[in-house]
């Protein structure tokens, strides 16, 4: 179905025999042609297939997002054709977005990393092109010096992120890391910490219902989350309640797409969403619609989260904190817990703030306090990873080569025991002021399935501390601003050109996703590239690496199963997702039994973890930090890309083809800016030169820039963003805070 | 009437995500800069919020195509269910057809130095599935209707924004967007 | 030198040339050019540096200023491992030959296209065939002749000074171009 240019005259190729070729070529002595070329002889293989006709293939976004397409893939002669959604999974039932539709581009993009390839001067742009071997054997060199001049290899560093989601990319590389002794780490996450943390003290856990079974719910309250560009897929289930009567709200500081699609969008002062959550809370404690049996029953520390509404919330107080009008409040509030089952889907942007994950505690204990949790179509919506049981292997079966020296943590270091060595793990939300203070001082990072020059806060300072190490490796598929940095790039495989397996944080599917394609140019899946390092370094010094060296990445993919996803899943061996996509077995509503996973069994509106965290016991509200400059900026999602993924891709660029900040157009007013001026954003971490777009959807004291990496473009929304932290987070992510990335403030004026 | 399928456009529950689009260039790998499907936002006079709605067009396969009037070389069919196709072997890139369809639907491909348009997936339609762009569409947005036997009194032919060209009868049917109910902030 | 061999030599260079991995091979591959065109060579003061600028080119890892690859020029998009990576596939294929790198390297890479020429030339010169003549004629009108134009006026925009690699564009285009032209010859 392809249109192409018309083809050659494939009648003639398919009417010569190959036989009278050889012959010829051979009796007329040109077979001493071959000799010293390229083209060698051809293996006979019958007759060449003919267009059209292609073979289908399992396969499965790896992407960072709430969907995790199910996919097919059309593979035609060894070519991936074109890629549709799997309509086997009634979650995505046979649809990607237009991110996964542009994936024949982004395999087959001319811009992709084809070699390894190491840089003459840090930045300079004179690059050689250099054998794996030798890509290999510096890297190793390198190490082994780290350990030798310093007896460790806390100077080694890795930072890989979620670029790519496969189970086996979750694995291999810590794997091999692991294998090489104590290192340092980058941990922590950049996403949803302190939501997490949040629903670890509320719930013991955090699981969310099917998302599927929005479709049963009464009221959904779209809470800072914008589905209809971030997780298309679960629209359809929002309107199928919609359609049964549903009434659906949305919240959100900006008018985004979701709010259009919605019944009623309020607009709250960024970061007060805690506020907000309270004060319904009060009004619907004096209306009598707290659900006291339910609470009774099920959960801890209520009569104190009564008693701190009535003494420090009124609707008034969260109507003056907000913005949002009293009786707005009042009467959703009233409606919520009218409607039954009404349900909150939370999401990940009102917890990146320094109080967000108290307001995800407020919006669990709005949701609990009204008999929604545990039931059909309700339930406070954040995430789950009951899906994720996999084995991790090898990283979990690994452990560094005996004498192995590392961190030793004052605070677990009891006097006269033996000292207990670990790795160093820094908070990536906080990478350039951890990297500044290190001691020892990182020497060599390794960064992988991670983009952080274009997705860490505190751009500039991040870019100083990349200059300052002895060598920067980068694995990756495109040429990212962090790439232009490094000492070494190795090239990595796509999705299809390695076996993996996916699930989601949000749905209940598990997808397997074959290998349809051999990898392009020199391209190496993380599981290859992981086992070369622990070859060459155990050539180079026997013993210094415990990592596997022969698995195939099949084989890697393969031993993450175990009997628990077995069960689950309801399978009896991966070879069962051959045939498709399947769901969990479990009950599509979360906390049915009302058996929770906090320290007294019960949900906790006041949680001894919480104060043990350094938190109130309660949900109480706290105001976020002063502006510290003129406007709000807000750096959430696009459509167009997955955080760096997609957007430099020619085909997005047909549909989004440059960058732009948003302006209200009474700011834009008083700064005498017009739609389609160039304007300088700043503030005292730096600068970003852009275009700009005036419209009401954002507030007055508001700018907005969606994230992303253009291809050969400056444009990068964290070169003004600052690095501070979430309240939350350290309870789960190793003491490592979430990051307050929508809580930033920057000023704008014409170019 | 005869049979005439066409794009039922719903824009109420469109979301402008632009997987029609893509799902378009997945299927047919135009150049870069040829889009066969374009998903258009409403101006605000139509709709209040900037960049918020949209309609997703494509050709209209009308029922009076001009493109298949002006063609010197016949590359356009009307097939018996009313779906315009462009053969572009037969093309020869006079540009007739780029510059007389009020619509657009027709592109010019620099590169082939040929026209080139969406042909309703006639092959996928063929094989009783559904088009790229429609089974791409992740909340029925865009669906294909046959004209012949759709009956609904609140689909609209020329809503707000789409061009009146009654001579050529486009076949496409829109739904209009819903508002949501706006609480703006007090300071 | 007769005229055919002084093609396939620098048939030879110019395959060499354009997937060479180092600056010494690429000095190695300039080096085997017939004196004629190696008279006319530019200067070249550093290896290392005409390297860089050769995989800012041809390689990576940054986004290439001219692909080497048939595709970008021929495919309705420009992309690798298009419609036309696959004819020159099959034309391998017709002629017995296949690349030796499968898959990893799309099969119309220039150097790789280039071999199948030289090859086509000398089968030709050799033994007269007439389908083999066929399928050289196709392959040059309808491909190569095509595309490696367009490739060299991509690296003449980006480098309007007379450098090895504008040179070495250069003389790809000569050839193919009498190729082409020079059909009555075989």
């Amino acid at each position: 179905m392809e249109k192409e240019r018309k083809s050659m005259n494939s009648s003639l190729l398919s009417e010569m025999s190959r036989r009278s070729f050889v012959k010829l070529l051979t009796a007329g002595g040109a077979a001493a042609m071959l000799h010293g070329g390229l083209l060698t002889p051809k293996a006979f293989a019958g007759p060449a297939k003919t267009a059209g006709g292609c073979k289908a293939f399992h396969s499965a976004c790896q992407r960072n997002c709430y969907d995790t397409c199910a996919m097919l893939s059309y593979v035609d002669d060894g070519v991936l054709k074109y890629v549709e959604g799997d309509k086997q999974s009634t979650f995505t039932n046979g649809g990607l977005c237009v991110k996964g539709y542009s994936y024949p581009r982004r395999v087959y993009s001319p811009d992709r990393i084809k070699y390894p390839m190491k840089q003459i001067g840090r930045g300079t742009g004179n690059w050689k092109r250099i054998s794996w071997e030798e890509a290999i054997d510096s890297i190793c060199d390198k190490i082994l010096s780290i350990k030798k001049e310093d007896g460790h290899l806390l100077g080694l560093a890795l930072d890989k992120n979620s670029g790519s989601e496969g189970i086996t990319n979750c694995a291999v590389i810590q794997g091999l890391f692991t294998g090489l002794g104590y290192t340092t780490r980058f941990e922590g996450s950049n996403c949803w910490p302190a939501g997490y943390d949040a629903q670890y003290f509320d719930f013991g856990d955090m699981v969310c219902n099917d998302p599927e079974d929005l479709a049963n719910a009464g009221y959904i309250i779209l809470w800072g989350v914008n589905p209809a560009w971030t997780s298309i897929h679960t629209m359809k289930f929002i309107y199928a309640a919609k359609e049964r009567g549903a009434k659906v709200v949305c919240i959100d500081p900006v008018l985004t797409q979701t709010a259009a699609k919605c019944d009623e969008y309020l607009a709250p002062k960024m970061g007060t969403d805690g506020a907000l959550a309270l004060g319904m809370a009060r009004h619907i404690l004096d209306l009598g619609l707290a659900d006291r049996g339910w609470v009774a029953d099920n959960a801890l520390g209520f009569p104190e989260f009564e008693q701190y509404l009535r003494e420090k919330v009124t609707v008034q107080w969260a109507a003056e904190e907000t913005g949002i009008p009293a009786e707005t409040i009042a009467r959703i509030a009233e409606e919520f817990a009218k409607a039954k089952p009404a349900t909150a889907w939370i999401g990940y942007g009102l917890q990146r703030h320094t109080n967000g994950g108290r307001a995800v505690r407020s919006i669990d204990a709005l949701v609990a306090m009204t008999g929604n949790v545990g039931k059909k179509g309700g339930g406070a919506r954040y995430g789950q990873e009951f899906t994720w049981d996999f084995e991790y292997w090898p990283k979990s079966k690994m452990s560094p080569p005996a004498g192995s020296i590392g961190f030793v943590n004052p605070a677990k270091q009891k006097p006269g025991e033996p000292t207990v060595y670990s790795n160093r793990s820094l908070n990536r939300n906080q990478a350039a002021r951890e990297m500044r203070k290190a001691d020892p001082k990182i020497r060599m990072l390794w960064v992988s399935c991670s983009n952080p020059m274009s997705q860490y806060p505190n751009r500039n300072e991040m870019e100083k501390m990349y200059r300052g190490l002895d060598m920067l490796v980068v694995v990756d598929q495109f040429f990212t601003q962090t790439a232009e940095l490094a000492d070494i790039v190795l090239p990595t495989t796509t999705q299809f050109e390695e076996w993996q397996v996916n699930v989601s944080y949000w749905h209940y599917w598990l997808a397997i996703n074959e290998q349809c394609i051999e990898p392009l140019f020199e391209a190496k899946p993380n599981t290859v590239i992981s086992a070369l390092v622990s070859k060459r370094m155990n050539e180079l010094s026997p013993g210094s690496c415990t990592y596997q060296q022969d698995l195939t990445p099949k084989e890697c993919m393969i031993r993450n199963f175990n009997d628990t996803i077995h069960k689950l899943n309801g399978i009896s061996s991966w070879e069962d997702l051959l045939k498709g996509p399947v769901k969990a077995k479990r009950n599509p509503v979360s906390w049915a039994e009302g058996k929770f996973k906090t320290p007294s069994g019960k949900y906790e509106f006041l949680s001894a973890k919480a104060a043990e965290y350094g938190h109130p016991a309660l949900p109480e509200y706290h105001s976020r930090r002063p502006n510290h400059d003129k406007f709000v900026i807000l750096t959430p999602h696009t459509k167009f890309g997955l955080h760096s993924q997609f957007i430099n891709l020619d085909w997005m660029r047909d549909f989004n083809p440059e960058p732009c900040v948003y302006i209200n157009p009474n700011s834009a007013r008083s700064k005498n800016i017009v739609s389609g001026d160039m304007v300088r954003v700043y503030n005292k971490f730096g600068e970003v030169a852009v275009k700009a777009q005036v419209t009401d959807n954002v507030p007055e004291d508001t700018l907005l820039m969606y994230e992303a990496w253009f291809k050969n473009d400056k444009f990068n929304v964290q070169n003004v963003l600052d690095d501070a932290v979430a309240d939350m987070g350290a309870y789960q992510f190793g003491g490592h805070r979430g990051p307050a990335i929508q809580e930033q403030f920057a000023n704008v004026e014409k170019m | 009437m005869s049979k005439q399928l066409a794009f039922y456009v719903d824009s109420q529950k469109c979301i402008g995500c632009f997987s029609c689009a893509m799902a378009c260039k997945n299927m047919y790998h135009p150049e870069p800069g040829v889009k066969w499907r374009q998903v258009y936002p409403l101006s605000e006079d139509i709709y209040p919020h900037h960049e918020r709605a949209f309609y997703s067009l494509a050709c209209n396969h009308c029922e009076h195509p001009t493109c298949l009037e002006c063609c010197p070389v016949g590359a356009y069919t009307k097939r018996e269910d009313g779906i315009v196709v462009h053969d572009q072997d037969k093309c020869i890139g006079c540009g007739n057809c780029v510059r007389s369809c009020p619509y657009g639907a027709p592109q010019y491909n620099p590169k082939l130095k040929k026209a080139e348009k969406c042909s309703m997936c006639w092959e996928r339609i063929d094989a009783k599935l559904e088009p790229a762009c429609v089974q791409a569409c992740p909340v029925k947005a865009l669906r294909i209707i046959d004209l012949s036997e759709f009956d609904d009194a609140e689909a609209l032919h020329y809503p707000p924004g789409f061009p009146r060209f009654e001579s050529l009868n486009p076949s496409v049917r829109f739904k209009l967007p819903r508002h949501p109910h706006v609480v703006r902030r007090n300071g | 030198m007769q005229e055919s061999q002084h093609e396939a030599q620098t048939l030879a260079s110019l395959r060499d040339f354009f997937i060479a991995q180092d600056g010494a091979e690429l000095e190695a591959a300039v080096g085997r050019l017939p004196e004629d065109l190696k008279s006319a060579v530019p200067a070249v003061p550093d290896w290392d540096a005409a390297e860089f600028d050769f995989n800012r080119f041809f390689v990576g890892p940054r986004i290439l200023a001219a692909p080497p690859y048939a595709s970008v020029y021929l495919s309705p998009e420009p992309q690798v491992m298009g419609e036309a990576a696959l004819e020159a596939r099959r034309i391998y294929a017709a002629l017995g030959l296949q690349s030796p790198f499968d898959a990893r390297l799309p099969d119309d890479h220039l150097s790789l296209e280039l071999d199948a020429l030289r090859i086509m030339q000398g089968g030709l010169s050799h033994t007269p065939s007439e389908p083999l003549k066929e399928l050289r004629d196709c392959f040059v009108h309808e491909h190569l002749n095509v595309w490696v134009p367009l490739f060299a006026r991509r690296v003449r925009m980006v480098a309007p000074e007379h450098t090895i690699i504008r040179f070495m564009a250069d003389a790809v285009e000569r050839c193919v171009e009498s190729v082409a032209e020079s059909k009555g010859r075989f």
